[in-house]
């Protein structure tokens, strides 16, 4: 990873310290790290499986609710990413992945990443 | 298959698993499953994530098609929805998520951010159809329901996470399944077992099935614990868990400083002595997971008033949960994806894209549509001569196969350990007798044998019985059939054994060596210390030749059940080809090797001597 992005990637993260400012005064919890005084934590999913969806990296409820400063990091990001697209295969080539994990960090750490 | 012109006008479809664990491919050809693999056995790395081009060109072989040929590749989650989920984790664990948050996002940037560009590469460019994405419980969701015997059925599925869920459960009928409600990341029933895991001083993603092997050693002292400061669970079997006790979110471990304060002691060391205090932790987790599997599949008998469940997700593969659903109730049937974990995924979103992109219909027949889980490669008795000629091995070749079983029965019957690959390797984690070691479980010596001389593994940890399914009920109390060995069921009392006042102070030792030498049935290698065995039920029909070599045995000895473990040492994936069951031959104290229609006696190899068991040891990472 270039120096670029990594100061790209600094530059950005104070970006999710005032979106959980922001969060916290506005009473935002999407991980719902305050516990729901329900009856029930079951949530209702929404209904996505019409065909169009499934051609869609994203989903109809992502997009709704991914807003706020959050949301405007999650677009620089993508940004960001588009600089790093791989190129596409030359004829023969053997595949590797544009990126690898890097060592040392656990499984289960990437496996949520 | 394997004939090009046989597939032409129909439609092929192959499902993608990568990136995150156990990468797998899939491949379905108008609605029925031809083939399906996971990196790993290729590879040879345990829980390969890397992109699965070695079992995508292997479905693609068995196929005889190329990625041109390909009328959609799906993949089994939504990486944008992910993306989402992560960035709103940092969001609110920030300032605490900056290491992970520096760590995690060059990987998006450049590769999972991508993921139409990776997979378009990875397949040379040939492909020309679309990508399609699908949800990832959505995914495993449909590797349960759509191979199930069911026309419908209630859905559960549990896992670690996905995209943002990590429990949902719905309903599927005929061609359709819909999720009609989830729990959400960071609550996770499966991420709690892990925590566990971790704090046991296991390998999170691996030894979670330790920690369930572990649990009957000891009592749930700590379950009241767990209930008050970790998990709330409603009798509806929702749940909602309490972050401060746990670091994944923000940070590289499992559990918080919190967590260690509250069970009073740091996590324990890897390959340390395992004490009596991490087997009653074990024993209190999986007591907390039976209770919400319980509670979930009771509430959603509730809301479908459906007779069948169906499961996939990780914590599907815990066998113990599974088996209480069954026993107790309020399901009559329940049919599990074999390949419960990430790597079934690439099934489900291939069976998604022929019934709800595509609204095929499915047809549904007595049994499953699974094949067994029998679904990966297979070498011909001329490939496997070859090889052997090759290395100068000495074998005996049978044309005639009961003679082949009668000998192999022999030496069975004779206390033998015997390697067994025959036909198709399996898809999914379990050995289900095409990639298995096999011995007599009467034998008194046969766990500890298996244990520390051929698997080299922990001594505690138990084997699972392999049982003619018309002799099933004999041995256990399993009114059903578990072909795919994902039930715990008793062993039935009649073949205990009343222990001996000294027997029973044994089964105190702090020594869980000499807990395991204890006989406590009459086929004590497959008896876990609480009188539980993980059951394979073996039929004709699915099974074929193994069934014929257990109906052997038993004609011989009078004994209808085998132990069947996976064909493998630790840290080492299941044996995939002739060559990687040699060497592992080789490698350990095996007696005899069965390639198809060869018998390998090792006393007859000339290189078992010389053989550097140290070196094969060596070159897997222990798990």
């Amino acid at each position: 990873m270039s120096m670029i992005a990594k100061i790209v990637l600094v530059l950005l993260y104070p970006l999710l310290l005032l979106a959980r400012l922001v969060n916290v005064v506005t009473r935002r919890d999407r991980l719902r790290l305050r516990r729901p005084q329900t009856k029930s934590f079951w949530l209702e999913r929404e209904d996505e499986s019409q065909s169009a969806s499934y051609f869609s990296e994203s989903s109809a409820r992502t997009a709704r609710e991914s807003g706020g400063l959050a949301g405007v990091a999650k677009w620089l990001l993508k940004r960001v990413a588009r600089y790093y697209l791989p190129r596409r295969a030359a004829p023969a080539e053997k595949y590797a992945a544009a990126a690898d994990r890097e060592q040392g960090i656990p499984d289960e750490v990437y496996t949520l990443w | 298959m394997k004939n090009k012109s046989a597939l032409s006008g129909s439609t092929k479809i192959l499902g993608i698993s990568a990136f995150y664990h156990d990468s797998a491919a899939a491949l379905v050809v108008d609605g029925r499953i031809v083939a399906a693999a996971q990196e790993e056995r290729f590879t040879r790395r345990k829980h390969d994530h890397h992109f699965p081009s070695n079992a995508i060109a292997y479905c693609l072989r068995e196929a005889g098609i190329t990625p041109v040929d390909l009328d959609y590749v799906g993949f089994y989650d939504k990486p944008l929805v992910k993306f989402d989920r992560l960035i709103e984790t940092y969001a609110a664990f920030a300032p605490a998520s900056f290491k992970s948050y520096l760590k995690a996002l060059p990987l998006w940037l450049k590769s999972k951010l991508h993921l139409q560009r990776e997979m378009d590469r990875a397949l040379g460019g040939e492909y020309r159809g679309r990508f399609v994405f699908a949800d990832h419980h959505e995914s495993h969701a449909a590797s349960a329901f759509f191979p199930s015997p069911f026309e419908e059925a209630a859905i559960l599925t549990l896992d670690g996470v996905g995209e943002w869920s990590t429990t949902t459960m719905g309903w599927g009928r005929g061609n359709r399944l819909k999720l009609t409600h989830e729990i959400r990341f960071p609550h996770s029933l499966g991420l709690l077992y892990s925590a566990f895991t971790y704090y046991t001083g296991f390998r999170v993603n691996s030894g979670e099935y330790k920690v369930m092997g572990l649990a009957p050693y000891g009592e749930p002292r700590f379950a009241a614990l767990i209930r008050e400061h970790l998990i709330r669970i409603r009798d509806d079997g929702s749940f909602w868990m309490d972050m401060s006790y746990f670091n994944y979110c923000q940070g590289m471990t499992m559990t918080s400083g919190k967590f260690h304060q509250l069970f009073g002691a740091p996590p324990r060391n890897a390959e340390s002595q395992i004490s009596q205090r991490e087997m009653d932790l074990a024993a209190s987790v999986q007591v907390v997971c039976e209770e919400v599997m319980f509670k979930c599949a009771q509430h959603l008998h509730k809301i479908t008033g459906m007779k069948n469940l169906v499961m996939a997700g990780g914590v599907a593969l815990n066998c113990v949960g599974n088996g209480k659903i069954l026993r107790e109730g309020p399901f009559e049937n329940l049919w599990i994806q074999p390949a419960a974990g990430d790597a079934g995924g690439a099934l489900g979103v291939a069976l998604l894209i022929w019934h709800h992109v595509l609204s095929q219909s499915r047809k549904v027949g007595a049994s499953d549509s699974q094949h067994g889980s029998w679904l990966g490669p297979e070498f011909s008795n001329e490939e496997t001569r070859r090889f052997l000629d090759q290395e100068g091995a000495r074998y005996h070749s049978f044309a005639n196969e009961l003679e082949l079983l009668d000998r192999v029965s022999d030496l069975m019957a004779g206390e033998k350990i015997v390697g067994w690959v025959n036909g198709r390797m399996e898809f999914g984690p379990r050995a289900l007798g095409a990639r298995s070691i096999i011995g007599d479980p009467r034998s008194a010596q046969m766990q500890a044998t298996m244990n520390l001389k051929i698997k080299f593994r922990e001594s505690f940890r138990p084997f699972a019985p392999c049982v003619l399914k018309e002799d099933a009920a004999e041995y256990f109390a399993l009114q059903h059939e578990s072909p795919y060995m994902l039930i715990v069921a008793p062993v039935q009392k009649k073949h205990r054994r009343q222990l001996s006042t000294e027997e029973q102070n044994t089964m105190r030792d702090p020594d869980l060596r000499k807990r395991v030498n204890v006989l406590r049935s009459t086929i004590p290698a497959v008896t876990h210390v609480d009188y539980s065995a993980r059951v394979q039920t073996v039929d004709e029909g699915r099974h074929g030749r193994f069934y014929r070599l257990m109906k052997r045995f038993k004609e011989k000895t009078g004994c209808s059940v085998i132990v069947n473990t996976s064909f493998n040492i630790r840290g080492e994936p299941i044996v995939c080809s002739p060559q990687e069951a040699y060497r592992c031959f080789l490698g350990t104290h095996m007696d005899a090797l069965v390639l198809g229609d060869q018998l390998l006696l090792k006393s007859e190899q000339p290189d078992a001597k010389t053989f550097d068991t140290e070196t094969y040891k060596s070159s897997f990472k222990l798990d």
